[in-house]
């Protein structure tokens, strides 16, 4: 007995060595780690797999539109696959994607040790295979999944068997992980800045997640609220958003898009960051206009408040909340375009290179830009009438958020990878991976607009001949696109097994804190605060 | 910005406010989805 105290007191001991100088060993390290890299690995690690499953879904969605008429799955399985290809998505891919890179960069970018709440920070990860686990095994529970779409509208999801309150937990647990992320973000950059690392000097990146985070713990609440009333309806007999019970189904979509807008503009601010961060670097000049960009992000992140409805404008509003909405939606394009802008002039005279990092930004910066005028298209109030509800949103949507988001999170995992791993990835597969997506994605989506305004409508699994032709591009598009992601989950791997030693600075052009620590990063970095002076602040360098 | 370090209060005041916000506003719209009834039947 005694020597086993002896022995686990030894091991203890020798954890807690270690702990400081390198990582522990053993796949416990990652059940128990409150380390911000680890927990950043998690986070990336999670998202690409369920970027992967997500994808999966629209494979099944692509080949069964692939020919007008009703050819692999059932109507049923269809509107579960539209249903949760878009809540993977959003829950599992894109966000998770971004909280990993704060995870990762935030403390090494602010010269702090770590997140401010790192057994939190382990939680908020931990929470996320438990729920999506629950969620996308309801689709083989025998009710089968939530079929009613991602918005989940009543009446319709309510018509969603028991598996609704699995539904129901998931959602309220991803909300819960987001929020506790959030407020993690928020404690480290407001605490745990180094002295001397100013507001106003933090990389755009840092800022777009301060910004983000505050938005999250707004909203997160209200899709909880929203969600927490569904589930009281279709199981306590409560009448929340049933007109005969004195509800009002209609208010449910302004709680819903009240959380639904800013949620989109979560998916984005990040990615703003990155490409903020991407293109001076591979220009080689500082970011012009850097405060300009930090109070665009902040109208934009205001303005994402009050344009909720333009989500609603065919569902009976006064005329006056029509004009009110259209309006304010056509306001944001105005910090939208200042950051365009922005990028621009900071490439303008630049000495530019092409490396793999710099091709998905700017492909991000025109096809982002795309999506953009479509939604100012959309924001048209009797344009909306025709478009809404067409595959027109469909192609909107997806060039803001696979072209915009999606794009911006592989550009950050190029950008970084050298840092995280310290080895090159594989360059030349990179601009294999670049030019092959670039092109797929956009046979893929562009032909969608055309649906859309030929009056093809979104989520149903067959339609009228005449869209024979475009669906099957779209298609052909959405299996190459996919393939080239595959791609991309090898060249990640490869990075992380060797390869070529990346050097400290990594990139040429690279300037800030990160970039100051050796590659790989070590597992503790910042233990003792970084001295900040001008040339180790990144773009954010205002003097400039 | 004199002492950058884990300063414990600080964070644990920014914790707490953003978890009562948090809290306040989940509250705040299941009040608004009560009170959205017109007369109950
Ligand atoms: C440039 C500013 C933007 C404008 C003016 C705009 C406008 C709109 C409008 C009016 C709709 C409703 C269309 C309808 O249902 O009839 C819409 C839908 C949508 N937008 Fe945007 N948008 C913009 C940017 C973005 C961004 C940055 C994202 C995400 C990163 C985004 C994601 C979405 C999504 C996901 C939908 C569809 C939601 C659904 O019904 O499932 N939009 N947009
Ligand atoms: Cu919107």
């Amino acid at each position: 007995m005694s020597s086993n105290t002896a022995a686990a007191h030894d091991h203890t001991h020798d954890h807690t060595h270690d702990d400081h100088h390198g990582a522990p060993k053993g796949l416990l390290r990652w059940v128990f780690t409150t380390n911000h890299k680890d927990i950043g690995t998690l986070y990336l690690v999670f998202s690409l797999l369920m970027f992967l499953i997500g994808g999966g879904m629209a494979l099944i969605i692509r080949a069964e539109l692939f020919q007008p008429g009703l050819q692999l799955v059932n109507p049923e399985f269809f509107n579960q696959m539209t249903t949760m290809h878009a809540l993977v998505m959003i829950f599992g891919a894109v966000m998770p994607a971004f909280v990993g890179l704060a995870n990762w960069m935030i403390p090494m970018m602010i010269g702090a040790p770590d997140m401010a709440l790192p057994r939190m920070n382990n939680w908020s990860f931990w929470i996320l295979p438990f729920a999506f686990t629950m969620l996308i095994g309801t689709l083989f529970m025998p009710s089968g999944g939530p079929a009613g779409g991602w918005t989940l509208y009543p009446p319709l999801s309510l018509q969603t068997g028991n598996s609704f309150a699995f539904v129901i937990f998931a959602i309220h647990m991803l909300g819960i992980s987001s929020i506790m992320g959030a407020i993690n973000v928020i404690a480290t950059i407001l605490n745990m800045r180094a002295p001397g690392m100013t507001l106003l000097r933090m990389p755009l990146f840092v800022w777009s997640w301060l910004i983000t985070a505050f938005l999250l713990i707004a909203v997160m609440p209200v899709l909880a609220g929203a969600v927490t009333m569904l589930l009281t309806d279709r199981f306590f007999d409560t009448t929340f958003f049933s007109a005969a019970g004195g509800g009002d189904p209609v208010m449910f979509q302004h709680i819903f898009w009240f959380f639904g807008h800013p949620e989109v503009y979560i998916m984005i601010l990040p990615a703003f960051g990155i490409i903020s961060e991407i293109i001076p670097t591979f220009a080689r000049k500082p970011l012009f206009g850097y405060t300009a960009m930090v109070y665009a992000t902040a109208s934009i992140a205001f303005l994402s408040f009050i344009v909720w409805a333009h989500h609603m404008f065919t569902v009976g509003m006064p005329l006056g909340a029509e004009l009110f909405f259209m309006y304010a939606t056509m306001v944001i394009a105005v910090p939208t375009g200042v950051k365009v802008f922005n990028w621009v002039s900071t490439m303008w005279r630049g000495a530019m290179t092409f490396e793999t990092p710099m091709l998905f930004a700017l492909a991000f910066v025109i096809l982002f830009t795309i999506g953009g005028f479509s939604g100012l298209m959309l924001a048209i109030v009797p344009a909306d009438f025709q478009y809404h509800d067409t595959y027109f949103v469909v192609a909107h949507f997806h060039y803001v958020l696979v072209t915009g988001a999606v794009f911006a999170i592989i550009a950050a995992a190029y950008y970084w990878l050298p840092k995280w791993t310290g080895n090159m990835y594989n360059e030349r597969l990179g601009k294999i991976h670049f030019w092959w997506s670039v092109i797929s994605v956009n046979v893929l989506f562009f032909p969608q607009h055309y649906l859309g305004l030929a009056g093809m409508p979104r989520r149903i699994p067959d339609y009228a001949v005449q869209f024979a032709d475009y669906n099957m591009i779209s298609s052909i598009g959405g299996f190459a696109f996919g393939l080239a992601q595959l791609l991309f989950a090898f060249i990640v791997w490869q990075c992380a097994r060797g390869g070529v030693k990346a050097t400290a600075q990594v990139w040429e052009g690279a300037k800030g804190l990160e970039w100051t620590l050796p590659s790989p990063a070590p597992y503790h970095t910042f233990d003792e605060p970084p001295k900040i002076d001008d040339s180790v602040v990144a773009h954010g360098d205002v003097a400039h | 910005m004199n002492d950058p370090r884990p300063s414990g209060s600080g964070i644990r005041r920014t914790v707490v406010i953003l978890a009562i916000i948090a809290v306040i506003i989940y509250l705040l719209f299941i009040a608004a989805g009560v009170f959205g009834y017109k007369d109950g039947a």
